[in-house]
């Protein structure tokens, strides 16, 4: 019960994005079309659940004071974590190149991009901070970069729904997406009527 | 090649350097902060001790007494602690339990009496509650209604117009929020009555 | 004013390339923090301390830095100062430190930095990138407290923590979520319509500059604005 409701909670209650507002500008900047929407959801989906696996690991074996080295390091998470992070994408990037093509031509582009997404570096805090176990952390990971993609490609889809629409000349760009943005926060606000466990 | 190596070898050692110096400079300002940090965080226990029953002076872990069967309540305990003023007299309980919320751990620390009365609540921990609405059980208005009380069947309701005192009234919109911390209440309200 | 130096430096980050108004960087924290104006200014110093040193560290080690290493070095340094500023704020600022919570890591991402190091304090001798640093801060500060006003006013009806206006009166939607994007909204629906030059409003903005709104959240790559290389 409790995984369901961190999956829950983290996916749709207080979506990353919409939220806790980790991730703007990815979801602000390439969200004009569903496909690129949704490939960089995915990317971010990729990312996060491996970069969490590794994160978890380093901060359980080397970080936590009952780690290998007996000392409470847990001040270098930020460093550790964005270093571990920025050469896992980059890692990820060259072996899609090489042994995944089909792969890397879906999400390459947005690989670079990822580095600095708060939402990436967020997770791994956010799991190194509560103490979840592995399972729950995994959980957690996928929820929240789930709950990412559910969110960019919704914006995106409605992006390019008014398209054509007649916007007040004031609103072009930028202000309408952020209206779109904020409406579907209100939306998601719902979730917290669910009553879970 | 040779000349690739060798710029390859350059670069290694100034980004080795980089973080060399990054590092040392890193673990001297923790070592530095870490008394300060400590001490803080001590003040801050303090000062929400001091707020939920005041004039305590020593505080003597009594959780292995408390501890046992406690069935049907979904909180846990964090820290039981009997209080007595300088004078070595006892004044009363402080239990710290926690609950789950709606946006994570709520964490609460409540002071009795040495009649079991509710004498203060304080939340040690800034809480993931949605801000405007379950964040508004942090607010004297609705914990101030457990204030003065006794047990542990404290209830939540909506628009309670009875003169029950053990019914509480919930945060408009955040029944979650208020069932958590009502949990919590009753947890500590139960752990004090089994302290002598 | 001379296009070089300190001071124009100064000038560029507060009005010309405001960076939350003009350029809409590091909009996670501008939409996060901005709940009250405490939260905005204790969020806007911290991000500008981080930001002056790393600029002026990242300019000191301009020609020492090779280039293929230029990422992982600018990241060690930004991640370095940012525990620095983490570790003392939690020592001497709890209260802020506790509000901010994971905001405050969470600056090592905030594109405001890397942009900044990479495409001014990388190419740019030390007084400048000093300047361009401080510029930046103090822009970004007043962009997080001029949003943060409106949202603390109509929202908890208070300025600064004192309240001004009753209880019932209060339209709480404005600290929640949404009303942080509809806040920012408006704000550049008023540059729109006012013509003034932001990123919301790319015709009036170089074309290198139009591309980078959030950077299409790219911030590692996000590189020359209008001025850095004497355009415009």
């Amino acid at each position: 019960m409790n995984l369901l409701m961190i999956a829950i909670s983290s996916s749709l209650i207080s979506n990353v994005v919409l939220s806790r507002f980790l991730g703007i500008c990815p979801f602000i900047g390439v969200s004009n079309k569903k496909k690129t929407a949704t490939g960089m959801g995915l990317a971010v989906v990729f990312v996060i659940f491996l970069s969490n696996l590794l994160t978890f690991t380093i901060n359980y074996f080397f970080l936590e004071e009952t780690g290998l080295f007996n000392k409470d390091l847990r001040y270098l998470q930020t460093i550790v974590f964005i270093l571990v992070i920025a050469s896992l994408v980059q890692f990820v990037e060259m072996f899609l190149k090489k042994f995944i093509k089909s792969l890397y031509d879906a999400l390459g582009v947005y690989l670079p991009l990822i580095t600095t997404n708060c939402a990436v570096l967020g997770v791994a805090l956010t799991v190194a901070q509560e103490s979840y176990s592995l399972i729950e952390g995994v959980v957690y990971s996928l929820g929240t970069s789930i709950g990412f993609l559910i969110s960019i490609v919704l914006l995106a889809s409605i992006r390019e729904k008014i398209e054509e629409n007649d916007i007040p000349e004031s609103f072009k760009g930028k202000p309408i997406v952020l209206v779109i943005a904020g409406l579907m926060s209100i939306a998601f606000f719902g979730f917290s009527g669910l009553n879970i466990g | 090649m040779t000349n690739l190596k060798t710029n390859f070898i350059k670069d290694a050692f100034t980004l080795c350097f980089i973080t060399l110096i990054a590092g040392l400079l890193l673990g001297f300002v923790y070592e530095n902060t870490k008394e300060p940090i400590a001490i803080s965080a001590q003040n801050k226990i303090k000062e929400a001790y001091e707020k939920v029953l005041s004039g305590g002076d020593t505080f003597i872990d009594i959780s292995g007494d408390v501890i046992g069967a406690s069935a049907g309540y979904e909180a846990s305990l964090i820290e039981a602690l009997k209080v007595e003023n300088k004078n070595g007299e006892k004044i009363g309980y402080i239990m710290t339990t926690s609950s789950r919320g709606f946006g994570g751990e709520i964490k609460v620390i409540v002071g009795f009496d040495n009649d079991k009365n509710i004498t203060g609540i304080a939340f040690p921990n800034v809480l993931s509650e949605t801000p405007g609405l379950g964040m508004k059980i942090t607010n004297e208005d609705f914990y101030f209604q457990y204030i003065g009380k006794k047990g542990s069947g404290f209830q939540i309701v909506k628009n309670n117009s009875s003169s029950n005192e053990l019914e509480i009234n919930a945060v408009t919109g955040a029944t979650v929020s208020s069932n958590a911390i009502n949990e919590a209440i009753n947890f500590a309200s139960m752990m004090a009555n089994r302290a002598e | 004013m001379k296009k070089e130096g300190f001071f124009y430096q100064i000038y560029n980050g507060i009005i010309k390339e405001n960076p939350t108004l003009v350029l809409m960087l590091g909009m996670c924290p501008t939409l996060a923090v901005t709940t009250s104006l405490t939260n905005a200014i204790g969020m806007g110093i911290s991000t500008s301390a981080v930001l002056i040193f790393s600029n002026i560290i990242i300019s000191l080690l301009r020609n020492i830095i090779p280039d293929r290493v230029r990422i992982p070095s600018y990241i060690v340094i930004v991640a370095s100062l940012v525990t620095i500023v983490d570790l003392l704020m939690q020592a001497y600022t709890p209260a802020l430190y506790e509000q901010l919570g994971i905001y405050i890591p969470l600056i090592v991402v905030n594109c405001i930095i890397f942009g900044r190091a990479e495409s001014f304090a990388a190419k740019n001798k030390i007084m400048p990138s000093l300047g361009d640093g401080v510029g930046m801060g103090i822009g970004f500060t007043i962009g997080l407290s001029i949003i943060a006003i409106v949202r603390e006013f109509l929202g908890s009806g208070s300025f600064y923590g004192i309240n001004i206006i009753p209880d019932e009166f209060h339209i709480s939607i404005f600290v929640l979520a949404p009303g942080a994007f509809f806040v920012l909204s408006i704000l550049t629906a008023i540059q729109n319509k006012l013509n003034l030059k932001g990123a919301s409003n790319p015709s009036n903005l170089s074309k290198s500059a139009s591309q980078i709104l959030s950077c299409n959240g790219d911030c590692m790559n996000c590189v020359s604005h209008i001025d850095i290389k004497g355009g415009n």
